[in-house]
């Protein structure tokens, strides 16, 4: 029986899509995770069925986990070690209850971080209700890039600096779906979000969720990938 | 005291400590969840109980908060939180439990059943 979990994948066998899940991308894992948890299979396939689901869940959390902690502590500023274990498990807890809202389409690092910004955000306001504003978590990523890059160009040092975060960002942008790539280049033209939502025929709550996606991902392109301090 | 207990649930939350005998964090979520099948759902009881696996704990500690009913009384007895008080006096300890003190406990695990409803 031919498997087909997207319009891209496509397998002989189970035990074919078993061996393959390895080498999955994380946003494949995902895929596979939700058209696993779909399927009515017959009884025959059951086990085959769990079993796929259960490893590529499994994937993600081993190849998310260290991401979330890095994102929660330097993005996100928390600091509270215990708080950043909770709130790992927390966002992969709501990934597997409420994997089918992922669109394969986006960015599932963009979709992930966003949902563990939230969750942070939402832990904050629980604990002090009122105080929680949202430079206080780190966002504004974007807009605090260009003011950096003016900042470093006052010396050669910094204008090196500058050429390597400029490369480094424009390498990124390239690797986001296309729609974030365009969001991405036209806000900071000072094209409004109405206007961009026009454009691209979409709403502008959805403009504002892809922009925000497309923010944690240019953050780890440019400031994420370095160990935190020990 | 209460320190060095929060510090090692720290630790064994922090390294990766499953073992070969740690069930998948999707098991454990569903056992929270009292979605696993009988089988699958004494397996991880077993392994929480006689591993004592902090890790695989508190996965299902945070899957608990989302439970839309009220755990069973053995789950909240015997797996509730680290921390947390056991509703089983210890037998080693002979200091019969006032009354009130029961009350208090009834009325503590009823209010983290509403609370997890909450959540």
């Amino acid at each position: 029986m031919p498997l087909n979990p997207s319009k891209f994948l496509h397998f002989e066998s189970w035990k074919q899509l078993r061996q393959w899940l390895p080498e999955a991308t994380e946003s494949q894992l995902m895929t596979v995770f939700v058209w696993a948890g779909d399927l009515k299979p017959p009884p025959g396939d059951v086990r085959w069925v769990s079993e796929i689901r259960n490893a590529a869940f499994e994937l993600l959390v081993e190849r998310t986990r260290e991401r979330l902690r890095r994102f929660l502590m330097q993005r996100c500023h928390c600091s509270d070690a215990h708080l950043v274990e909770d709130l790992i498990q927390q966002v992969l807890i709501k990934l597997y209850l409420r994997g089918e809202q992922f669109d394969p389409q986006r960015s599932f690092w963009g979709w992930l971080y966003r949902i563990a910004r939230n969750e942070y955000i939402d832990t904050l306001r629980r604990r002090r209700p009122g105080e929680i504003g949202i430079g206080q978590t780190g966002s504004d990523f974007l807009d605090h890039v260009s003011e950096n890059q003016i900042a470093d160009s006052r010396t050669p040092e910094g204008a090196a600096l500058d050429e390597e975060r400029r490369r480094l960002l424009d390498e990124a942008i390239a690797k986001l779906p296309r729609i974030q790539q365009n969001i991405v280049q036209l806000k900071p033209d000072g094209v409004s979000g109405k206007d961009i939502a026009s454009r691209l025929g979409i709403s502008q709550a959805h403009v504002s969720q892809l922009y925000h996606e497309a923010e944690e991902i240019l953050w780890e392109a440019l400031e994420g990938r370095a160990e935190p301090p020990a | 005291m209460a320190h060095s207990e929060k510090e090692s649930h720290l630790s064994a939350k922090m390294s990766d400590l499953t073992t070969q005998t740690c069930p998948l964090v999707a098991d454990l979520i569903d056992f929270a969840l009292g979605r696993n099948s009988i089988a699958l759902g004494d397996q991880v009881r077993n392994h929480l109980l006689i591993d004592n696996c902090n890790c695989c704990r508190s996965w299902i500690d945070q899957a608990m908060l989302h439970r839309t009913e009220p755990a069973p009384d053995w789950m909240q007895m015997n797996i509730g939180p680290l921390g947390h008080f056991s509703s089983s006096t210890p037998s080693s300890d002979p200091t019969p439990v006032p009354e009130n003190a029961k009350w208090q406990r009834r009325a503590f695990r009823d209010l983290e059943a509403r609370l997890g409803l909450l959540e």
